[in-house]
């Protein structure tokens, strides 16, 4: 009864795992003390953080305050210092005014002066005239009594003139007697006690402040002359050193007292003592603004506005703030309200403040790393407190909750236990009242438990017996899985090759479930083999015709493409033929022109002919016509000639005549005398007459002559115009002779021309048929060559169709060919 | 005429008791151990029936069935499968393979006799 029991609760431990994983179950839920810590880091630890950040910025802020402020109060103190310091020294010389052995010495002096006259003297006459003692007139007492009161005061030395400027007592030798030309004793007989700028004095020997007073006349008010009291620069130095070391400075505070006049600083002060260094922190750019905030403090009347619109524009400026720029305020108390500039230049932050009635400025400055280190150290501190807090919290909150939770905890480790099966466990009574009940009723429900698991560790006796039964079933259902399995292993063994193309393989049936797949494979297996020898046969068959087929195929594509290359060339020499066709038509429309142009030039050449022969005809006219004027002529002549001989005769007798008369005459005597002269006279005249017509019958004769040859001439002429005449008539008929035939020509040329253009155009209707032919034996040779290229192509298929089939292993035995062949 | 019967089975036991049988009836028996040995034997006798087992080395009881549908010599004799494989679809198989009676072992001499009656006319 035991065995069963153990596997039921395994059993139940099982179950339990399942459904109630608790080991993973603490992992999603958060422990108490967790939780508690949790709640602790919102409920301390933000507000914390959050007190830690606003009290951070509150301190940091409030201690930056408090630096600007002690910054600020270092240079009013160095302020107030030097002021009060000037202010005492000069109630001395102020004093001294009401002394009656100063003012008697005074008076003496100005006496004296008004009796030795030397009013009227120059200054290098009476300094040449006092040149060893100095002074109007010895009066060892009083100069006793300003030594004493300059060593006691601090002063380097101290001097009294009367009205006109001349020294009347001295604390040690100046090194001058007269002063009026002084620019100082000038200002002080015009106004009241001043304090004038740092300089250096050459009767001292010191580089000081003088304390200008001068001297009245306490009755009459009347100006009796100056008291000058020099205050070494050193002993300001000394007293401001004096004052400010036991105060407390930081590392990097330093205050400097400047000279505005000089740009220079008379003193530094950094932590405890006097720094040797007179140049200015801050370098130039401090120096103006020192500048700006002396000549401003001079006036009576300024505002903020005016100080920072001096400030030039390439100093940078930060923060800046200036207090106490009321007017009235510092016109009314301006001790109480004195005047500051504070600002941060570069890594240093500052605080100026003049001291009235002087060019000096205080000029107090601190770096600013060093302030916010101070801040940073204030943050430390207060981090580690706000940390410590949390820690302390932190660990007072873990041990009172290890207190509340330790019981609970045991609690849930033995209910751990209990789930995990072992049911014995009793949880212990301890702890609170509550942990104490929960204890109790977790050992109540455990008993509960036992109990129930026992009743049902029965129930699952009897169904493990069903179970048993089930898993035999199963065992068997698997057995015979395995067979089947095996079955189709030794089939698949079998058939295995045909997936590579092994057709010849056969499975062998058996006695098992799927013996009858088997058959059923070889069966596929036997068609596949008959297909395949069929494939086989097939395209063995196919190639042998296409092998046929392809060689006649490419000899016609090979002889097309000769023909078609021929064809081509053929072309090619009509298209010759073509062109010479072409140009003899143009040669001979060349030479239809030419003869065309010789049959014109022919008939014009006619046509002069026949001008030429008219011409000559004109000319035959004109020569007989010339000829019947000279024939004319000679006839004329032939008159001539005989109209001479009888006017020769006429002469012949009348000669006898005037003979006859003279010889008359001469029978007449005297009276006849005059006669004898006329017939002599008349004599001459006709032997003249006749000797002029023997001249020109001679003449005639020339001329007859002559004419005789004209006509002989003329008539050559004529011959040889008719000559002419027939000559030309010879050319005419030749050039008629050559117009017909170049008509012939022209005629013949024309038709030459028709019928070669005709002949031309046939040509080119041969070419265009050829070229026609040429595509269509070219596109004849493509088609034969791609059906060549076709062919090879199907051979290449019957080829890869033929290896395929190959890879198909159909034949094994003898036996088996006789099923594939039928 | 009696009727020749090819009777193969590669059980020599079993191959005997049919043999016996069918001669007790008066019929001509011819004996092969295998499908193989049955197709040469069928072809040069020309058998009327063929009585065959399935389970055989070689080929197979259905591949002979095939094989003897397949070739015009013996398409014409009948064929008896007698077998021990019983189940329906080793049935409709056979009987698709051109077997005309499909007989399963065990089975007694009557209905051996009785399939050969059947087939034999």
């Amino acid at each position: 009864m035991e065995t069963p029991l153990d596997e039921n609760i395994e059993t139940i431990k099982e179950n339990k795992d399942e459904t109630t994983p608790i080991v993973a179950s603490q992992k999603n839920y958060v422990s108490l003390r967790k939780q508690l810590l949790y709640s602790l880091i919102y409920a301390l630890g933000i507000p914390l953080a959050v007190a830690t950040f606003w009290g951070y910025s509150f301190l940091e802020k409030n201690t930056k305050v408090t630096i600007d402020r002690r910054l600020s109060k270092k240079a009013l103190l160095a302020k107030d210092i030097l002021s009060l310091s000037l202010e005492q020294a000069a109630t001395i010389p102020l004093s001294m005014t009401s002394n009656p052995a100063v003012l008697e010495a005074i008076k003496e002096g100005n006496k004296k002066v008004v009796a030795e006259n030397m009013t009227a003297l120059s200054v290098p006459l009476l300094e040449s005239n006092f040149s060893t003692t100095k002074l109007l007139q010895p009066n060892a007492a009083l100069n006793n009594y300003l030594q004493i009161t300059a060593k006691n005061s601090n002063f380097s030395e101290i001097f009294i003139t009367e009205s006109l400027g001349l020294n009347v007592a001295y604390s040690q030798q100046p090194s001058d007697f007269a002063q009026q030309d002084e620019a100082w004793w000038q200002k002080a007989k015009n106004s009241s006690r001043y304090i004038s700028d740092p300089d250096f004095d050459a009767s001292s020997n010191a580089y000081g402040i003088s304390l200008i007073q001068p001297i009245k006349d306490p009755k009459t008010q009347q100006f009796l002359g100056v008291i000058k009291a020099v205050l070494p620069i050193s002993y300001l130095k000394e007293i401001t050193t004096y004052y400010l070391k036991d105060t407390d400075f930081f590392d990097s505070q330093q205050v400097q007292v400047i000279d505005t006049q000089a740009k220079k600083a008379i003193t530094t002060i950094g932590g405890a003592e006097a720094i040797e260094n007179t140049a200015i922190i801050g370098g130039d750019a401090i120096a103006r603004i020192t500048d700006i905030l002396q000549s401003v403090s001079q006036k009576p009347q300024f505002t903020p506005e005016e100080i920072l619109s001096q400030i030039p524009p390439d100093i940078k400026l930060r923060k800046v703030t200036i207090n106490n720029l009321i007017a009235e305020q510092v016109q009314s108390s301006p001790e109480n309200n004195p005047l500051t500039l504070s600002f941060n230049y570069q890594d240093k932050k500052y605080t100026l403040t003049p001291i009235p009635n002087t060019s000096f400025i205080v000029a107090a400055s601190i770096d600013r790393s060093e302030v916010q280190s101070a801040a940073n150290q204030l943050l430390i501190r207060f981090l580690i407190l706000i940390l410590s807090v949390f820690v302390i919290t932190t660990v007072v909150i873990l041990i009172l909750s290890r207190k509340i939770t330790n019981p609970l905890r045991e609690l849930a480790v033995k209910a751990q236990e209990a789930a995990s099966g072992n049911l014995e466990v009793r949880a212990d009574l301890i702890g609170t009242t509550e942990t104490i009940t929960l204890a109790h009723s977790f050992n109540n429900l455990v008993e509960k438990v036992e109990q129930s698991i026992e009743k049902q560790a029965r129930i699952l006796h009897n169904a493990e017996i069903t179970r048993r039964e089930a898993v035999a079933v199963a065992e068997e259902q698997q057995e015979k899985n395995a067979r089947i399995q095996q079955e189709l292993l030794d089939l698949l063994g079998d058939v295995e090759g045909a997936s590579t193309g092994d057709l010849t393989v056969r499975s062998r049936i058996s006695d098992g479930e799927i013996g009858i797949v088997a058959d059923f494979f070889n069966s596929i297996i036997e068609s596949l083999r008959e297909i395949v020898a069929q494939v086989k046969v097939a395209s063995e068959q196919v190639n042998v015709s296409v092998g046929e087929n392809q060689e006649t195929i490419s000899q016609l594509a090979t002889e097309a493409s000769q023909q078609a290359n021929q064809i081509t060339q053929t072309v090619t020499s009509v298209e010759q033929i073509t062109q010479s066709i072409q140009e003899v038509a143009h040669n001979a429309q060349e030479a239809a022109k030419v003869a065309h142009i010789a049959s014109n030039k022919a008939e014009l050449g006619g046509e002069s002919m026949e001008l030429t022969v008219n011409s000559i005809k004109q000319l035959r006219g004109t020569i007989d016509q010339t000829a019947d004027k000279v024939k004319s002529l000679g006839e004329a002549s032939q008159d001539i000639s005989r109209v001479i001989s009888l006017i020769n005769q006429i002469a012949m007798q009348t000669n006898l005549l005037s003979i006859n008369a003279s010889i008359e005459a001469a029978r007449a005597g005297e009276e006849g005398k005059g006669f004898a002269v006329v017939a002599e006279e008349v004599g001459e005249l006709a032997t003249q007459s006749s000797e002029a017509t023997k001249e020109v019958g001679s003449i005639i004769a020339k001329i007859q002559t002559e004419i005789y040859q004209v006509v002989e001439a003329m008539e050559i002429g004529l011959s040889q115009a008719e000559e002419g005449t027939q000559l030309v008539e010879n050319t005419k008929d030749s050039l008629l002779q050559i117009m017909e035939v170049s008509y012939q020509i022209d005629h013949l040329v024309q038709s030459i021309s028709k019928t070669t253009v005709s002949q031309a155009e046939t040509s080119q209707n041969v070419t265009q048929l050829m070229e026609q032919i040429a595509q269509v034996s070219e596109q004849t040779s493509q088609v034969s060559q791609s059906a060549s290229n076709s062919l090879e192509s199907t051979v290449a298929i019957a080829k890869d169709l033929q290896s395929s089939v190959g890879a198909f292993k159909v034949e094994r035995t003898a036996e088996t060919t006789d099923i594939s062949n039928t | 005429m009696t009727a020749k019967v090819l009777v193969v089975d590669d059980t020599p036991s079993i191959r005997e008791l049919i043999a016996n049988f069918l001669r007790k009836s008066g019929y001509q028996v011819i004996e092969a151990n295998n499908g193989k040995e049955a197709l040469e034997k069928a072809l040069s006798n020309v058998p009327d029936i063929v009585v065959t087992d399935v389970v055989m080395p070689e080929m197979n009881g259905f591949e002979l069935c095939r094989s003897l549908k397949k070739n015009p010599v013996t398409q014409n004799s009948r064929i008896v499968v007698c077998t021990s494989k019983n189940q329906d679809i080793d049935r409709l198989w056979g009987m698709k393979q051109g077997a005309d009676i499909y007989l399963t072992k065990p089975f007694t001499e009557e209905e051996m006799i009785e399939a050969i009656q059947s087939v034999a006319v």
